[in-house]
């Protein structure tokens, strides 16, 4: 479905219409435009939480070339300690998340912004959709053990710098994601009551923003892998 | 093309809540914001007047101080602690709650939409979040007052271990630290919606004919300050975070091993105060620059007015402003000269921040040329531009000596910093929040303000900050020392006369403020009704009422000219307005 329609420079910005007046039975003109601006909105939200992360992840490579003087032996040592992952959760985890995502592009691909979905495919988005709730609602339970498990060992926050960036990394990212997955309960609880057009709108950005979570998490599972 | 849409706004139908408090409407947010920032300077300004009484006569009695802190100022007396946790609260308050709300929220969120001809900003409740989410910040900032052991002594840099390592360190490090991380936290969240508002609604929101090259300068400049908010704000909540974890989680982020604090050794390890200061900076110098650079569109708008002249190099000035938003990012390191870094980091900074002159200079040097023979009009508004110009080209040649590491290690910890960024970071920021409110208090409260007034108060205050700021510059070459609370060394002593000059000169210039607060307010009621384009200016918020009404057009405009469209000879009047027809000049 093509939804976005560029404008020239020299043609102008777009419309007029707004948060004020929620896009209830717009019409085909007015759809692109609103679309097309809470896409704007998302990909910079998207863009600030990236630099959240870019912030993080240049304290932990500064935190890691850190040396401690020994004033002992005169020389230099580190405290960046040895940090067993629960890997083969944590790529379990990975899985389940990007299965979330693909779960809500189907639904988005399959979501019309004209038509009621009960009109049409209703029962088989409802599926789609209770399957990328459930998925994300499992990873997060996932990275909830990955984390006791940590614990279990006797891996803390105050244990050391590299745990410690485990867990804020991680949580971090989880409380986005939850974001991301209370996203998509809403839609399946109130998803039914509000215009097609409303509901193509929440569902597009909620599932571009469950990719985006998806892609910020496989980065920081290679960063935390490798860096 | 987009259809354009007449729509309603909610602000019309709901009741008082929804219409003057809870506001989704971008100029009753941008009022909110305006008066936020004005109650922000009054504390702060006060705050800097107890500061700077006791720098000048140490061990004076402030009368009823004592009751704001009993502790901090027993018998009304300030003690040293106290005056660190009073600098830590003016920085803080002006910096955040002044210098980015003013020239942005409030003046941005008012005249955005208004300039770009749309009705509205893209995401009003988005926008409505972020001001009542800055609020929060504000109160919880202000809380530190009244805590147990008072605001934080670490300034508004917060740097570790001083911030990090809890109440040992000293007063207000307990509470009043957390307090001030949890502000200043909840503050980028406020900043970073606010970003996103200003970025879709500059790129979206444009009316017909809007071209990018049509936009007011003031538009392009909330535009990069915005982007440079949305990047830099949101780094600035990684550090206070693991700031706020290296406090309360036993997390050595920022604290190094073996830290000896009250005698006892800190349970932290390995940690690093550099890595504090490399990611604060990364925020802090932008920061500088989302305080200037709307200034440098309000200026560039206001000089043009009043010259009667297009502005000289509209794509040059907007060339040098894009290339400061992006240098600003890459000169943090200046900052740091004297923090331990590599030298060989230091020269590396050293370059760009030195470059980053050449933009500013040719802005300075464009507006002069507009000035060059207009037909110019000396109004309060008008008066505080040029005043920017001559604040920000003085203060500024204070930034290029301090850009050489070698230099920058004798001054750095002097009143030479002191004065370098009162003056081009506080002082060139108020006189364009100056400048933008005589011009645009028309408009938003359909009131003129006093002219006379406005120029006597204009008058003083520049005088006034000149008075108080250039003698720090020379305090600093003497080798005064930033951040003393009492002056008791030989040498120090026999300067004190000049802090005592610039405490009087502070005082008087403060006070001269009432006059403007009093003109603000007695306007309101009593000034002249402000006619729809009082200053004969060409941009769309002048085609509409003062103030404008709900949806701010009464018919959707359409741009057929660029916004500097001024002395023009062959219509009756001298300049064309954004909106006239493409055949006005035919017509004459």
């Amino acid at each position: 479905m093509s939804v976005l329609s560029p404008i020239s420079a020299a043609d102008s910005g777009g419309g007029t219409p707004t948060f004020l007046s929620p896009p209830i039975g717009c019409d085909e003109a007015e759809f692109p435009i609103l679309l097309r601006r809470y896409r704007l909105g998302l990909a910079l939200f998207v863009a600030a939480i990236g630099m959240l992360f870019v912030g993080f992840s240049s304290a932990y490579v500064v935190r890691r070339g850190i040396p401690i003087y020994d004033a002992g032996t005169g020389g230099y040592s580190t405290d960046w300690e040895p940090l067993r992952l629960p890997i083969r959760l944590l790529l379990f985890n990975s899985c389940l998340l990007i299965c979330a995502s693909v779960a809500m592009e189907v639904v988005r691909r399959k979501t019309s912004a004209f038509v009621y979905p009960s009109e049409t495919n209703g029962r088989e988005v409802t599926l789609w959709l209770s399957a990328s709730l459930l998925l994300g609602t499992a990873f997060l339970l996932g990275q909830g053990i990955a984390w006791h498990a940590l614990v279990s060992s006797g891996r803390f926050l105050s244990t050391g710098a590299r745990t410690a960036f485990f867990y804020v990394l991680t949580s971090t990212h989880a409380l986005h994601a939850l974001l991301g997955v209370l996203a998509v309960a809403a839609i399946a609880s109130f998803g039914a009551r509000i215009s097609p057009a409303r509901r193509y709108v929440a569902v597009d950005l909620t599932a571009w923003y469950l990719h985006a979570m998806t892609l910020l998490w496989v980065y920081l599972l290679c960063f935390l892998l490798f860096a | 093309m987009p259809s354009q849409i007449q729509l309603r706004s909610s602000s019309e139908t709901k009741g008082f809540l929804r219409k003057y408090i809870f506001s989704t409407n971008h100029k009753t947010v941008g009022i909110q914001y305006f008066f936020l920032s004005l109650f922000a300077v009054v504390v702060g300004m006060a705050l800097s007047w107890l500061m700077r009484i006791h720098v000048a006569w140490s061990g004076v009695r402030i009368f009823g101080l004592e009751h704001l802190s009993a502790a901090g100022a027993p018998g009304g007396v300030i003690t040293p602690e106290y005056y660190l946790s009073l600098m830590t609260l003016h920085g803080t308050i002006m910096i955040f709650f002044v210098l980015t709300l003013a020239p942005q929220n409030a003046f941005g969120n008012y005249f955005l939409p208004l300039q770009i001809g749309a009705e509205e900003t893209a995401f009003p409740i988005v926008n409505m979040l972020s001001f009542w989410t800055t609020l929060v910040a504000l109160l919880v900032l202000l809380a530190t007052l009244f805590v147990g052991d008072g605001p934080p002594i670490s300034g508004w840099t917060a740097y570790p271990p001083m911030s990090a390592v809890g109440k040992d360190a000293g007063p207000g490090l307990g509470t009043g630290q957390n307090l001030w991380i949890i502000s200043i936290g909840i503050f980028c969240i406020a900043s970073v919606l606010s970003s996103i508002n200003f970025i879709a609604t500059f790129m979206d929101m444009r009316c017909k004919g809007m071209a990018l090259m049509r936009l007011p300068l003031t538009c392009w400049a909330w535009f990069i300050t915005a982007i440079m908010s949305l990047l830099s704000f949101a780094v600035l909540l990684a550090a206070v975070l693991l700031l706020l974890l290296d406090r309360t989680a036993g997390t050595s982020f920022f604290v190094p091993a073996n830290l000896l604090v009250s005698g006892k050794i800190e349970p932290h390890s390995g940690g690093s105060p550099l890595l504090w200061q490399h990611l604060f900076w990364f925020f802090g110098h932008p920061e500088v620059y989302i305080t200037i650079l709307p200034g440098f569109g309000i200026v560039s708008h206001v000089l043009s007015c009043f010259s009667r002249k297009p502005i000289l190099g509209y794509k040059l000035v907007l060339g040098c402003m894009l290339a400061i938003g992006f240098l600003s990012f890459i000169v943090w390191g200046h900052h740091m000269f004297v923090s331990g870094m590599s030298p060989f980091s230091g020269f590396l900074f050293s370059i760009p921040t030195i470059v980053i002159s050449l933009p500013a200079t040719i802005t300075t040097l464009l507006w002069l040329g507009t000035l060059w023979g207009g037909r110019l009009q000396f109004s309060t508004s008008m008066m505080f531009g040029l005043g920017f110009v001559s604040t920000f080209v003085a203060g500024g040649l204070g930034g290029i000596l301090l850009a050489h590491p070698a230099v920058d290690s004798y001054l750095h910890a002097t009143y030479f910093v002191v004065g370098h960024l009162h003056m081009v970071m506080g002082v060139s920021a108020i006189f364009a929040i100056f400048a933008a409110i005589y011009f645009w208090y028309p408009k938003m409260f359909g009131k003129m303000l006093n002219e006379r007034l406005g120029l006597i108060h204009f008058g003083l205050t520049f005088i006034g900050v000149y008075c108080i700021f250039m003698p720090m510059h020379l305090l600093g070459f003497a080798g005064n020392p930033r951040r003393y609370a009492i002056l008791s060394d030989d040498f120090l002593i026999r300067l004190i006369p000049l802090h005592q000059f610039i405490t009087v000169a502070a005082l008087i210039t403060g006070a001269v403020q009432f006059l403007f607060l009093f003109n603000l307010f007695w306007s309101l009621y009593r000034g002249e009704p402000a006619p729809a384009n009082p200053w004969s200016a060409t941009s769309l918020e002048w085609e509409t009422s003062s103030p404008p009404p709900i949806g701010n057009f009464r018919r959707q405009p359409i741009v057929n000219h660029g916004a500097y469209e001024y002395g023009e000879t062959n219509i009756e009047r001298d300049f064309v307005m954004q909106s006239d027809p493409e055949s006005v000049r035919m017509k004459a």
